[in-house]
């Protein structure tokens, strides 16, 4: 869907009538929906009119070129940016009232990996929100972090400072972090890049295990050939929605020109990539 | 001149090592949230307050002397630059260290201006007032000990209090919001506790040099340990010996201003904490990580320099030149040699030679 009107000023409460794309009609029981959400940065909007619903039980990739405000979309639902328009609602109430059921997994290079805590203390601050205010991180949960640890395979690394990591060890350990908070959805930036395959085999079972048991995320990927492989929705982001719904349907090497634009390299990456997604019905 | 035995030494040793106490802990907070540089702003944004207050008191028929008006002024004007700080930065393009340089320089510039127009009201009233400038320890009495007293403790107790959210606020502020930790608020107590901390600190070590007591204690804590409960421990006991030992000095030697002796005292122990784990550090690609390496494989060749090289002290004629492959001293074989490392039991740790880091080792010569 190319919506190539300019959005309205303000947030219109009622709702539009969209050309919703395959699979994607506004319900309450929805995982993560978005109504008309803008956002800018200084005035300057980077992400227009994005209309999205996520539902439950759901393995949605984030797709796009860099800069197309992958990012700045779970940063806007997380409220950690103000929204200049629209309305996001996680499972069905405001962000606010729904903390608790989400999960958080930010880029990597966020944070000071020179920072003196060691890989449990870090899954630990998973909690510190149900620990909650001035109460100490007791024996209990450490166990439960360290429980998390072995989830994501590197237990035998809790006590290392964080700097002694590798990226993917690294990596890992912002998962386990989210895992330990027991969310229903979880919104992950680019929990792939730059980690190795073992690594990546481990989240995406990981991931595989969430839906299983019900969760939805929301994974920023980079990886178009793995895409149709690893996630059953997707969304094609470049400053707005240029599609979203079932892999199937909406992966397609028409959509991904959109996306991408004239970037070639991309674009026979993509190419391959659909040419071997195509034999498989 | 002064000497240690004599009460007012006491009284002043004791103040601004309660003040190092308190500094040590704030400053390892705010050096890990990377705002170490905000309590350098706000300290120098401090003098205008105190001239300001000066002369206010004094039109307003005192003698401009008294202690809780000055800093009373202080922590205004101190405030008043802070908040200057983050409205350039949020309505200007300009970066934050741009903004803390515009205002240090502006505040500490108006504030001379207006100690030069304090002098020229009368001789006799304004002495004194530069003592807030670098510091002059011996001027404490009890009743300024008991105030820093105060504030330490309460410095310490909101720290320790609010430990587990500070952590959480320094390493991933975002993560931290996402959580619904109100982290503007939790800023706002930090920057309160600079401000305090600043405040109990103008008369021992003076605005131009307090900010040392807030980094540097905390920056050389960090070469000892990948821990931050351990940092904050290690940042406070190096603050309070700086300051117990500069003030000590300053009082006993003459013409040694405390603010200078302070912080001379806590780069001293800077340099050493820098040295000491200088070996480790040059070598492991994690800095101050070879320690908890070392610590993680379990067992350690060479205490001193703590590379977590796992070798065997060469015996027969090569022992006398052997060094530890990862530091040049020969100290760190003598720490070693009460370890069994030439018995045959202890196979399973120094026998292999490498690093825990992977580094492959050149043969000895
Ligand atoms: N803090 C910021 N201030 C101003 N502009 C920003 C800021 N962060 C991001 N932007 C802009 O917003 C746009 C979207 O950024 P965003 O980080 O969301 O992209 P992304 O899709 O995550 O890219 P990448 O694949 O590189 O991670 C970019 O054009 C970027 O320049
Ligand atoms: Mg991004």
């Amino acid at each position: 869907m190319l919506t190539l009107s300019p959005p309205p000023p303000a947030a219109t409460p009622t709702r539009r009538p969209v050309l919703a794309p395959l699979g994607a009609e506004h319900s309450p029981e929805a995982a993560l929906s978005i109504h008309d959400m803008t956002v800018a940065y200084h005035r300057k909007p980077v992400l227009w009119d994005v209309d999205l619903d996520v539902p439950p039980g759901s393995l949605v990739g984030i797709v796009g070129p860099n800069g197309a405000g992958k990012s700045t979309l779970i940063k806007a639902v997380l409220d950690l940016i103000p929204r200049v328009s629209g309305r996001v609602l996680v499972f069905g109430k405001p962000y606010r009232q729904q903390r608790h059921r989400v999960a958080y997994v930010p880029q990597r290079e966020s944070v000071d990996w020179d920072f003196p805590v060691s890989a449990l203390e870090v899954v630990a601050m998973g909690l510190y929100g149900r620990i909650g205010w001035f109460r100490p991180v007791t024996r209990r949960h450490r166990e439960i972090a360290l429980h998390a640890l072995e989830r994501v395979g590197i237990a035998d690394l809790a006590h290392r400072q964080i700097s002694q990591l590798s990226g993917g060890q690294q990596q890992r350990t912002f998962l386990a972090r989210a895992l330990v908070q027991e969310a229903d959805l979880y919104l992950m930036d680019e929990p792939f890049a730059a980690v190795d395959a073992a690594t990546e085999k481990a989240i995406v079972r990981l991931l595989q295990d969430l839906r299983a048991a019900g969760r939805t995320a929301l994974v920023v990927h980079h990886d178009l050939q793995t895409v149709a492989e690893y996630f059953d929705r997707v969304v094609l982001l470049n400053l707005r929605v240029v599609a979203s719904g079932l892999t199937e349907t909406v992966f397609t090497r028409e959509n991904l020109q959109k996306t991408y634009g004239g970037r070639l390299t991309l674009m026979t990456e993509a190419a391959e990539a659909l040419a071997r997604e195509t034999p498989a019905p | 001149m002064l000497r240690l035995q004599d009460y007012n030494t006491r009284v002043v040793v004791l103040g601004t090592t309660l003040l190092g106490l308190a500094a040590g802990v704030v400053g390892s907070f705010t050096l890990l949230r990377k705002r170490a540089l905000m309590g350098d702003a706000l300290s120098h944004a401090m003098l205008p307050g105190i001239g300001l207050a000066f002369m206010i008191s004094v039109a307003a028929g005192g003698t401009g002397k008294s202690l809780p008006v000055l800093l009373t002024g202080a922590t205004l004007s101190g405030l008043l630059g802070l908040g200057t700080v983050l409205a350039v930065r949020h309505f200007t393009r300009l970066k934050e260290d741009t903004a803390l340089g515009i205002v240090l320089s502006v505040y500490f510039g108006a504030g001379v201006a207006v100690l030069g127009v304090v002098q020229r009201m009368g001789e006799g009233h304004s002495a004194g007032l530069e003592s807030f400038i670098y510091g002059k320890a011996a001027s404490l009495v009890a009743a300024d000990t008991a105030v820093i007293a105060v504030a330490s403790a309460l410095v310490i107790g909101v720290s320790a209090l609010l430990f587990k959210e500070f952590r959480l606020l320094c390493f991933d502020a975002g993560y931290a919001a996402t959580q619904g930790w109100p982290v503007v608020r939790l800023d706002l107590v930090m920057m309160s506790l600079v401000v305090v901390v600043t405040v109990i600190g103008l008369q021992a070590v003076g605005l131009v040099l307090i900010i040392a007591l807030l980094i540097i204690p905390a920056a050389a804590a960090r070469f000892w340990t990948e821990r931050l409960r351990t940092l904050t421990w290690i940042a406070a006991g190096m603050g309070a010996a700086s300051c117990a030992i500069g003030a000590a000095a300053s009082a006993l030697l003459p013409n040694l201003p405390s603010g200078a002796m302070i912080v001379l005292v806590s780069t001293g122990l800077f340099l050493l904490s820098l040295l000491g784990v200088a070996n480790a550090a040059r070598f492991s690609a994690g800095n101050a990580g070879a320690r908890s390496i070392a610590r993680s494989a379990g067992n350690m060749c060479c205490a001193p320099c703590t590379s977590g090289v796992k070798r065997r002290r060469p015996a027969g004629p090569e022992r006398r030149r052997s060094r530890c492959p990862r530091c040049p001293s020969r100290r760190s074989w003598l720490a070693v040699r009460g370890r069994p490392a030439s018995s045959a039991g202890n196979l399973t740790a120094p026998r292999r030679t490498g690093c825990s880091s992977g580094v492959p080792i050149k043969p000895w010569r």
